[in-house]
């Protein structure tokens, strides 16, 4: 009952700080239903919208680049492959684009409360997992569509490759967020970074298409790892290349590590500069 | 004596200088470099909110503390509320703390009374059984019983700061932190909420550190007070009369 609470200038790495975001899961279901809840308000269609996106999305990338432009799907229809890759994609992006300004919505919370502040992050990103739920129903009805049938281990793999997209999105939004203190710019400019990034990540156009030569830039960037592996496990394009989602599980973890670092330098000030 | 809060040599630095550099954009650095670089240079704006203070507080006790506006006594709320670091010395402090720093925080205006106080209630730190627990007397102390499924936006500013200190109030905590909240409430309903902190010190042997510029208050609820100027203790003492005596006569 007890607690004993030490105040001292910041101090470095102490594992009570990952218990504690455990102690505080409560806030973090609260905060995650706070935003999917505030977000649909007022809403006719509510949730509907979440499944409309990536639908039109998919039916005009179809058009275009399936049809006319004819790009290459490692054969298999092209509409399929591309909902797959914006599937997560448009999880990854919407998630780190909330991310980088959570802090700065919730200020009245950082400046008046405390708790564990890599929580209002953390929910940023839960609040999207129910965004993806929905638009997962699609890729199902085209699966069923299109005679996909994927094997229990190959569907075990996508919670995985949720998670790996949801630590991706923390590293990146981590530091976003904490840079987002100081230099509002951050906000401004991040979606359309967020756009251009999705050109640098191969989810309307196959990898192949780079060439072997520069193939390993491709999977420097974890969401290559995560898109290309939903495919070959779900839509069986080729066997999953254990390697390239090595390198993508390395580069997430990197990700991670830096974001989490600068977070916690920026966390000495946060509250004051904010 | 039962120690619940032990503060060594505390201390809070803000650094000018830098607070300064963040309105120099880039684009001001790269047309004026010169300017910038004297102004990097330039290391003496630090400014001490706080610094060096020490004192203890018991369980059961009741602190007042009373200053001039800029004197610190919010910047050591908020370092004792773990909100922002301090610069030097440390505070211990045993027991749960619950921070009422500002009425209804967390509140979200789309949703309603019911589903803020759970959510208001998570923030400050308490879990859902707690707030279950509580939920009755809270709506009672609020008065809000009536429109617990409205949506907050379309309460009126005293509903919601009845709300918002009735789940700080009722949260089991065995430490309290206040910061001048209740200047907000209308007369009679700041009347209730003082008698609620008594009630809480009587019963549950709560410790409470009171920041307020209403001295009658100050007067009637608490054990002793602390006097700030400048970032550092004046005054420090058990008798409250002689302490706002103090402070009245170094104010005018």
């Amino acid at each position: 009952m007890a607690q004993l609470v030490i105040i001292k200038p910041k101090n470095r790495f102490r594992l009570a700080d990952l218990a504690e975001i455990w102690q505080y899961r409560e806030l973090l279901y609260f905060l995650t239903w706070r935003d999917i809840k505030a977000r649909y308000k007022q809403t006719i269609v509510g949730i509907g919208w979440v499944i409309f996106q990536p639908l039109i999305t998919m039916v005009i990338f179809s058009l275009f680049f399936g049809k006319l432009v004819g790009m290459p799907s490692e054969n298999v229809p092209y509409p399929i492959f591309v909902y797959t890759g914006l599937l997560f994609w448009q999880f990854f992006a919407t998630s780190v684009n909330d991310a980088s300004t959570a802090l700065i919505n919730n200020m009245q919370i950082v400046t008046k409360v405390y708790c564990p502040r890599i929580i209002l992050i953390m929910s940023s990103i839960m609040a999207h997992l129910i965004d993806f739920a929905a638009a997962a129903v699609i890729l199902i009805g085209l699966m069923l569509w299109y005679g996909y049938l994927p094997s229990l281990f190959n569907l075990l793999m996508v919670p995985i490759l949720v998670f790996f997209t949801f630590l991706i999105a923390l590293g990146s939004g981590l530091f976003l967020a904490s840079l987002n203190i100081k230099y509002r710019d951050i906000g401004k400019i991040l979606p359309f970074f967020v756009q251009l990034f999705m050109y640098l990540t191969p989810v309307i156009y196959p990898p192949s298409i780079v060439g072997a030569k520069y193939s390993w830039i491709l999977a420097l960037n974890p969401m290559t790892g995560v898109i290309k592996t939903a495919r070959s496990e779900l839509l069986h394009t080729y066997a999953t290349n254990w390697l390239q989602f090595g390198i993508s599980a390395a580069a997430c973890l990197v990700i991670l590590v830096i974001g989490w670092l600068y977070f916690r330098h920026a966390e000495r000030y946060t509250a004051d500069y904010i | 004596m039962d120690t619940v809060i032990e503060v060594k040599n505390l201390g809070k630095k803000y650094d000018l200088r830098h607070l300064d550099l963040r309105n120099f954009g880039l684009r001001e650095r790269l047309a004026h470099p010169l300017a910038w670089l004297k102004r990097r240079a330039n290391k003496k704006e630090e400014f001490w909110a706080l610094q060096d203070i020490n004192f203890s507080v018991a369980r059961g006790e009741v602190v007042g503390v009373i200053g001039r506006n800029g004197s610190g006594k919010s910047t050591l709320l908020k370092v004792l509320s773990r909100i922002t670091p301090p610069s030097t010395g440390e505070a211990i402090i045993s027991g749960r703390i619950s921070s009422l720093l500002e009425v209804g925080v967390g509140f979200h205006p789309e949703l309603t009374g019911r589903e803020n106080i759970f959510l208001s209630g998570v923030i400050l730190g308490m879990n859902r059984r707690e707030i279950a627990k509580r939920f009755d007397q809270i709506v009672d102390f609020s008065g809000t019983e009536q429109f617990l499924d409205t949506q907050v936006k379309h309460y009126s500013s005293g509903m919601l700061v009845r709300l918002g200190f009735a789940v700080a109030a009722y949260m089991d905590a065995d430490i309290m932190f206040v910061d001048e909240v209740l200047a907000v409430g209308d007369v009679e309903f700041q009347k209730k909420c003082l008698a609620k902190i008594a009630a809480l010190v009587k019963e549950e042997q709560r410790t409470i550190f009171f920041v307020s510029h209403n001295l009658e208050t100050v007067r009637d609820i608490c054990t002793r007070v602390v006097v700030m100027g400048k970032g550092v203790i004046d005054k420090e003492s058990n008798d409250v009369g002689a302490a706002i005596d103090y402070y009245l006569r170094n104010i005018f």
